[in-house]
This record gives structure tokens, sequence and C-alpha cells, in this order.
């Protein structure tokens, strides 16, 4: 199934931990089994598999509220142990901007800019509106391009706005 | 994936649309609806950066329990 890797992705940039990841991921793959009758064939299976992974992420989390908040404080750390790769220390100091966004700004920026999902996609599977998800989408770049101090003269002239 | 789901957006109804986002169309077809104030390099360069971390997961193999699971739901499950 290719949607597998797309899954993995989007569970490690919620739990920010490759082991953690795969147990979300199995989890959902159960899940989704065990539900195939609420299926409706024909319609988006990559947006249900994602929407099954996502609430699960978060009930697991609502039930082991001490743990997240460890989880947090070592978020960077684990994302900085993937594999170094071509201009890695880019890629660092961008993996701990984006785990240190608000999570539905990260979640929502994986799953338009990375996921392949469209604006509505996005919302339906973060159950909000459409709206929502854009504005999510753009304050996530903002933030990132303010923690990275992207500016002119990495890129073309970017007015600052500050948001919150 | 069928990309011109996004240009549809303008049209749905929501309670908090940017309207001057709507106006314009960012270069890159992945992280189009561009962000206020954010030049379409900058942002093109966030994209880059996004797809680049999140492929780096999904374009591994896929571990061998995660292989072996879906081999199992296949012959019949378990519940």
């Amino acid at each position: 199934m290719a949607q597998i890797g797309s899954l993995r992705g989007f569970a490690v940039s919620l739990c920010g931990n490759r082991d953690r990841a795969d147990d979300l991921v199995q989890e959902t793959l159960y899940k989704a089994w065990n539900h195939l009758d609420s299926f409706k064939v024909g319609t988006n299976l990559k947006a249900w598999l994602f929407t099954i992974l996502r609430n699960t992420y978060f009930s697991e989390r609502r039930k082991r509220k001490r743990e997240v908040e460890d989880a947090d404080g070592n978020l960077a750390a684990r994302l900085s142990s993937l594999p170094e790769q071509h201009g890695h220390m880019d890629m660092m100091d961008f993996q701990e901007a984006l785990s240190q966004l608000p999570d539905d700004q990260r979640e929502a920026l994986i799953l338009v800019g990375a996921a392949g999902f469209s604006y509505e996609e996005a919302a339906e599977i973060s159950a909000c509106a459409v709206g929502t998800i854009k504005s999510r989408v753009n304050r996530a770049r903002n933030r990132l391009a303010e923690a990275l101090e992207l500016d002119e003269e990495d890129h073309a002239v970017r007015p600052m706005t500050k948001s919150a | 994936m069928d990309r011109s789901d996004k240009k549809k957006a303008p049209r749905r109804m929501t309670a908090d649309a940017t309207k001057s986002a709507e106006q314009r169309e960012g270069p890159d077809a992945a992280t189009s609806a561009p962000s206020e104030g954010m030049s379409p390099a900058l942002q093109a360069h966030i994209g880059r950066q996004v797809r680049a971390m999140f492929d780096e997961v999904a374009e591994e193999p896929i571990p061998d329990h995660l292989l072996r699971l879906l081999q199992d739901l296949d012959r019949g499950g378990e519940k």
C-alpha cells in the first residue's frame, strides 16, 4: 500500500519520533481494517486513513497528558536525530523550527504542503473550516521564516508582518 | 491528486476566508494560496524544505513489522 509511506511521514510530523510514529501507523491500520464498513468506496482513502491516524494520535495524547509535556521538550532532539543529508545544517534548523510550531499549524502545513492534500481535504481531516486551514498554513510559514530569520538577504524582499 | 480542487477553494463559504490571498496564485502548486506578505520565493523555499522532510520519511522502505501487519490483515486479520 503506497499510502503507508505518507502515513509514516505524517505520523512522524505529529510525534517527532519514528518508533512512536510506527506504533501510531500500526494502530491506524488496525482501526482502518476493523472499520472498513464505514469507508465508502470511491471516496478519498488517503484522507480517511490520515483522519484515523490524527484522531488516534490526539486521543492517545489526551490520555497521556503528562507524557506529552516531556515529549514536547524532546521533540527537537528527536527530529534532529534523523539521518543527515546534503545541506543537513539547513535541515536541522528547519526541523527544529518546525517542531516548535503550534501543533495545529505544523499539521496544516504538512497536510497541504507535503502530504499533497487540498485545503478542503485538510479541513476535513483536521475537522475545521477551510479558512482555518489557510490561516494556520499562513501563520506556520510566517513563523518558520521568522524563526529561521529568512529575510531579504536570503530571498526576495519579504515585508515582515508579525502574526500571533 | 487533483490540484484543481485548490482553485475551487475561494468559492467555498467559510467564516474567516482571507479574501486578499485568493487574488493571487503562488508559483508552486503544492503551496498555493500564498501567505500574506511573503514572497513567492521564500514561500517556495519553505515548501521545498517541508516536502523534503516529509519525503525523507515517506520514501523509506516500510518497516518489516508494518509489512507483516498488512499481510496478516489481508489474510483475514484479527479482531
